[in-house]
Order: C-alpha cells, then structure tokens, then sequence
C-alpha cells in the first residue's frame, strides 16, 4: 500500500510542544500495554462525551476525532476511504468520523496507527447529527463491543452570550430539563462501566477531578489570552493545538494540569522576550472549523509571505470559555452542562456566531479563514451565519472548502493562492517577503 | 373515482393552508411524519407539510451550506421569499438532522429581524431509554401548551380519534391496492388538504389491485411520483413507499386509552426517521414482505449521511430473502431521471 503525501509540515516554536507530543505517544504505548497486555478496559469516545467519568474510574479511552486525526496525519486516510469504498459504503458519508470505523474494518494491522485499535469495553457517542450512531453501532458490531448513545436534545433556550456567563450560570445557560437527561444517561454509563469493570465511580474523586480540571482550563484561558490578545501573536496554530488538545484529552490529570502551567509559562515568557510568530506581523488571521489535520503546514504558508498570521482556533481559546464549572455541589450536574452544549455552541446559531464575534473583536483579528468541510453537516452549519455576522462585523471571511481529513482533492498551493488573492483584494495584504 | 383533488393539492400545496388563514384559522406548517399533527388539530390549527420547490434557492443559499437536504433548503428559500409568512409557526423535528437545524436556522434569522413564522421545535429523543422516554412526554407537554397559545384550548382525545381513523383508512386503501402515483399523491395530499376535504375525497375512492412487478421504492424523501411513472413505464407498480413523504406520514395508530400525551411521545419516537435507532436490518425486509415487493428501490440524495450507512446491510438482507435491489445514490433535487432509468435497467429489466 502506498500513501499520497499531500501534507507540509508545520513550524513549532515552544518546547512544551514536543512534551505533550512525547506524553502522548507515552500515553498510547501505556494504553497498549494496559489493554493488550495486562487486559484492562478502555473505551472509544467521541470528543464531546463526558471524559471526566472514565477519569475518575481509571479507565483509559481514546478518543474517535483524536485517532481521525491520528489517522489522517500519517496520510492514511485516502487508503481508508477506500476501504469503506469497497465495503459499499456511499462516497457522501461523513468522514470525520469515520476513519477509525474503517481503520478497523480494514483488519490490516500492518497498515494501521499502532497495529488498530484492540476491543473496548464501550464506544460512547453523543447523537449531534444523524450518522454517529450509524459509524458508532457499526464500529461497536465491528470490534465486538457495545455502543452506548447519548441524547443530544434540542436547546430552545438560548444564551448567545454563553461564553460570559455558563462557568456559573450552567443550569439557566443550558436548560435544566437537558442536564436532568444526562445526568441519568451518565448514571447509566456508570452503572455499565462498573458492571462490566468491577471498577467502582466515587464522586468525591469526580470533584476533585472537576476542580483539578478547573484548575487547567483557567490556566488555558490565561494562554489563549496572552496568544491572541499579543502583538504580534507569540505563538502560532501548531503549536497550540497539541499543547490544549493533548492535555485535553487528559483533562484534569495531574500531567494535564502541569502541562498546562508550562504552556503558560512558555508563551508568557515568549511574550515578555516580544517573541512572535512573525516579527513582521501585519494581518491577524482566525481559523474557524477543525484542525486541518493532513496538511499542518498551511497554518504558516502566509506568514512570511505577508505577515499575515493565524492567531485564533478554536482549540485554545474554547477551553476557558466553555470548560470551567464553579458550584459542584452536584458534579455529575455541573459535569452534564460542560457537555451538553459542547458541539452546539460551536455549529449553531447563536452560540457560534456570536462567539466567533466576541473573540474576532477582543483578538483584533483582521480577515478569517472559514473551513468548509461540504461532505460533513454537523461541522460546516453555522458558517455561512457566522460569516455574515463577522462580515457585518467588519471582518472579511474566506470560505475554504476542504475538509479536515481528506486529503483526496486537496491542494495546498491552490488553496494558498486563493487565500492570498483574498487577503490581497479584501484586506491590502502587500507582498513583503517572496 | 377519482384522484384529481390529491394530484390538485401537489400542484398548489399551500392552497388550503391559505384558505383556513384567510377564514382566520390559524395555521402551522411542519416538515416530517414525527411532528405531532394530533396536537396542531386539538388545539385548533390548521396544519400544511411543507414541500419543497426544485429549481435555484438563492435565498436560502446565502444562509445555509450546501450538504443540507434540498427539501429543507427549499423551505428556507420559501420562509425567506416570504411564501410562508401567512403561518403562525413553523413546527420543525429533532428527529431529522437537516430539519433540525433549519429551526435553529430559522431562530437565529428572526433574532435578526427577518420576517419569519415562529419556530418551534418537536424535541424527540430516539434511545428509547428510560429517561429518554420521561424526556419526551415532558417535551409533548410543553409542545401542547405551546400549540394552545397559538390555536387555543385543546381537545385532544377527539383529535387523536380523527387522525387514528384516517390512518385506518389509508392502510386499508392501501392494503386493497392504493399504489403508483395516485399513492404517493395520495399520502401526500393527506397532510396538505384540510382534513374534511380530504376524508371526502377518500370517500369517493376506490382503487383497483395493483397489477405489475411490485416496487417498494424507499430511502430518502420522494415528493413527486417521478419514479412511479417509470416504474410504470416499465410494466411495474410501487406499491409501498417506505419514506418520509410516504408510508411513514400514514405513521403508527396512537394509543386512545391512557395519557394522550405519553401516547404521542412514543408515536413520534416510533416513526421511522433519519436517526433512528438501534438499525434493525430485518425491518425494510419485512416491510418488502408485508407489501409483497419482488424489488427494492433506494433513492439516497446526494447529501444523505445517515440511511447510507444502512444501505449495504439492507442490501445483504433483501439479495438473501431473494428480492431484487436497485439504487440511486447521490441524487440532486428532482431526482436525475437518466439516473433512474439505469437503476430501473438493472433492478426492473
């Protein structure tokens, strides 16, 4: 089998970087010994499920978007869109998440990131579009284990300034009839895990998870701050991405926590040496949609050529709005509200929009750079809404269709010349450097 | 005997709908079998299925990206057009991932100050879990106060026997051989005509058997009988039409006895949706035995993410039980008919 190399790499400035690509290597070679050779649990989760209750029972989980972008990375992707070709499935399923459905099905462990994923205990979804629980029941059938779904109900009540008030306000911010409904989802994927583990779940580890969790998302708000709030910005995508995402992952974990402080320290000290990205900043970019895994590179293509920088992505900046909770009286309670929002506020109207808004304005950003990902509903809603309003705004929006795993019809010079062309009509950009 | 009313109601879908607001009956209109038309009856409303109009949206275009189901675009380029206003709501499921989001969609653009009806959201969770069942009758609740703000006081056991009495006859209609166009066009037209004028319409039929190779024809929404022409044409019959726009709008009877409203929460659970769950691979089979097809006809328009996942599954199950499978992927709005005739080439010849 070979892979089309469709990627550049991309430019990392801080030390941390590498500690928490490092940790998270250590991490999964420490899950394979765990799972395979000492046969313990872990489970398969979706980004916006609740993370916290595995942490507290001990019982590792990898996580679907995570291991998409793992996948999509080592340029595997093509390979396995294929696969799913030939198991007949349509060209127009979504993609995103379902790269390690066909990683498993491929059954090919010479190909596959680690030889494939082993069975899990559990594969936990939350129902925010209409194929999760397709991929999920099918990966769950694939690999003999269970799928346990969680609802995503409609939110009717709506708070577009929910980043201001929700680390407080949880339960008005996000309706007490739709945390009353996880909390006892959550009760029975406790009730599940302990059955199927013997492991017990102690509240009393879930607070102090909880506040160690605080505890790190604050110390994110207070980077993504110093990041985005800099001029000229300190340090780029690249390297916020694995140094929010990885420690996300592992939220609330004592390395998490750390790795956290570090980040900080790294871009605060960054930021009092006037360390930049780009000495010669002149356009502040903001990158809304997910990473745009297999070409890591194009976050810095622009940078010397016109000083135009991204500074903003979502990765960074959502952990201080949307992680931390205050009043955990009722954990599971303040732990339901931290999840069940978590996808909408970043694809719906007005949750998204008006935080795109609120952060363009505070960021000083100057044009956005807007993914498209056209074969994916769940991650391009929002967008067109979100574009109009930061138009209205006065910033300039670029709509790039692309899509955040497949590399199939992706070109990185054509995309870097659209993008130039645009930044050059509807923002002045001048050529500074060739 | 006649179809000319249901084939009358296609070609002007919002006539009726326009004839009750303009005898001052308010009106909602909705998209989807799982919204709960017992309510909109009981508390007085006039109720329309949306339809949607092929051609360019240039309305909605701005508004909505491009992987969202046509129909539902059609609807946000007709709100936007301002075809809709004369509603007083527009009822919206969260059991469609499309239509779902048009009702966040729609209040966002009326926070905005465009002109748009009120949305409202029918907020049903498909688990089936216990506590997505407490869920739900919580949610019918309030959908029933809601629905009483805009009609008025509810009468729901009366509704509920009305709409329970024309299913019964639309299966038994069914079952002695309503089929092809005049079918579609007639579970269609059931939910366009003010109900009395289509009770009397289905008073005046009575169809002949069905005669020709059965087709079921199922997959996404088919809302123009494009497919049963050809079928047709090819000396065949659909005789069910297992989607959105067909079979599922007869939709299960509601329990008469007991809560009404804990007996609707389980009907819109029930009613075969995109996101439906868990996948059963044995049910498109037995509804291919139960209509007697001797071919299956998925239709998947080109933005469908959820029933494709299903597709090589069902296939598997209809090729062992000895049914012959056709399949248009990927379809634009209306469907490509060269498109057709080669899946009707392959699973009618």
């Amino acid at each position: 089998m070979t892979t089309k190399q469709t990627g550049t790499r991309s430019a990392k400035v801080l030390d941390c970087t590498a500690l928490a690509t490092r940790h998270q290597r250590e991490f999964v070679k420490n899950l394979q010994e765990r799972v395979i050779e000492n046969g313990e649990p872990f489970a398969i989760v979706q980004a916006d499920t609740p993370h916290e209750i595995f942490h507290a029972m001990d019982i590792p989980i990898v996580t679907n978007q995570w291991w998409a972008s793992y996948i999509a990375a080592k340029q595997l992707s093509p390979h396995y869109f294929d696969v799913l070709d030939r198991a007949g499935y349509p060209r127009s399923s979504c993609r995103y998440c379902s790269l390690g459905l066909a990683c498993t099905l491929d059954n090919d462990p010479k190909t596959a990131p680690w030889g494939g994923l082993p069975r899990p205990t559990v594969l936990v979804a939350r129902l925010t579009c209409d194929c999760i629980q397709r991929v999920f029941a099918l990966w769950a059938d694939a690999l003999g284990s269970t799928f346990y779904p969680l609802e995503a109900p409609g939110w009717e009540v709506k708070d577009a300034h929910w980043y201001e008030h929700n680390r407080h306000d949880w339960e008005s911010v996000y309706s007490t009839q739709r945390i009353d409904l996880m909390v006892e989802e959550m009760k029975g994927l406790i009730a599940l895990l302990e059955r199927e583990t013997g492991r017990k779940f102690d509240e009393a580890k879930l607070v102090e998870l909880m506040n160690a969790i605080n505890e790190q998302e604050e110390l994110h708000a207070e980077t993504a701050r110093l990041v985005t709030r800099t001029r000229p910005c300190p340090v780029g995508i690249a390297d916020q991405m694995p140094n929010v995402m990885i420690p996300q992952w592992h939220r609330g974990d004592p390395w998490a926590v750390a790795h956290a402080r570090r980040f900080r320290d790294e871009v605060k000290a960054r930021v009092e040496e006037g360390a930049s990205v780009a000495p010669n900043e002149k356009l502040r970019l903001m990158w809304i949609g997910a990473g745009l895994w297999h070409d890591p590179g194009f976050y810095n293509a622009l940078e010397e050529r016109y000083g135009a920088v991204f500074v903003w992505s979502m990765y960074l900046p959502f952990a201080g709005a949307k992680y931390p909770r205050y009043g955990l009286e009722e954990p599971l309670r303040a732990l339901a509200s931290r999840i069940c929002g978590m996808n909408e506020v970043l694809h719906l109207p007005p949750w998204m929009n008006e935080w795109m808004i609120s952060e363009a304005k505070a960021c000083g950003i100057d044009a956005v750079v807007m993914l498209q990902p056209e074969t994916n509903r769940l991650s391009v809603s929002g967008t067109k809404i979100t574009r109009h309003a930061l138009e209205a705004a006065g910033v300039p929006v670029f709509e790039m269709s692309a899509d955040m795993v497949d590399a199939t019809h992706w070109s990185h010079d054509k995309v870097v010349a659209e993008i130039s062309r645009f930044l050059e009509q509807r923002c002045g950009a001048k050529v500074i450097a060739q | 005997m006649s179809f000319a009313p249901f084939y009358a109601a296609l070609a002007d879908p919002l006539a009726d709908a326009r004839a009750a607001k303009a005898r001052g009956q308010g009106v909602a209109g909705y998209l989807g079998p799982a919204v709960p038309v017992e309510l909109l009856t009981a508390a007085g409303l006039a109720s329309v299925h949306l339809m949607g109009k092929p051609g360019p949206t240039p309305l909605a275009d701005k508004w909505m990206e491009p992987c969202f189901d046509p129909i539902v675009r059609s609807v946000l380029d007709q709100v936007l057009a301002g075809d809709l206003a004369f509603l007083d709501a527009i009822v919206l499921p969260r059991t469609n991932d499309s239509q779902q989001r048009l009702y966040y969609y729609l209040c966002e653009l009326r926070r905005i100050g465009a002109a748009v009806p009120e949305p409202i959201l029918v907020d049903i969770q498909l688990t089936g879990s216990p506590p997505a069942q407490a869920y739900n009758r919580a949610r019918m609740g309030e959908l029933a106060e809601t629905f009483a703000r805009i009609g008025g006081p509810l009468e729901l056991t009366g509704a509920i026997r009305l709409h329970n009495a024309r299913r019964a006859r639309l299966s038994a209609l069914r079952n002695k051989g309503l089929s092809g166009a005049d079918g579609l066009v007639t579970l269609i037209a059931s939910r366009l005509m003010s109900g009395a004028a289509f009770d009397a319409a289905l008073d005046a039929l009575a169809p002949a058997p069905a005669v020709g190779r059965r087709v079921l024809v199922t997959g996404n929404a088919v809302d123009r009988p494009a497919i049963h022409a050809a079928v047709a044409a090819r000396g065949g019959v659909v005789v069910a039409d297992e989607h959105g726009l067909g079979d599922h709008l007869i939709g299960a009877r509601v329990a008469e006895t007991g809560d009404p409203l804990t007996a609707l929460a389980a009907a819109a659970a029930q009613t075969p949706a995109a996101r439906s769950m868990p996948y059963d691979p044995g049910r498109l089979v037995a509804c291919a035995k139960v209509a007697r097809a001797e071919v299956v006809l998925f239709h998947f328009i080109k933005e469908e993410e959820a029933m494709t996942w299903d597709y090589p599954s069902d296939r598997a199950a209809l090729e062992r039980a000895g049914i012959r499978v056709g399949c248009l992927a990927d379809q634009p709005y209306p469907l490509d008919e060269r498109a057709l005739a080669a899946a009707l080439e392959e699973c009618l010849p």
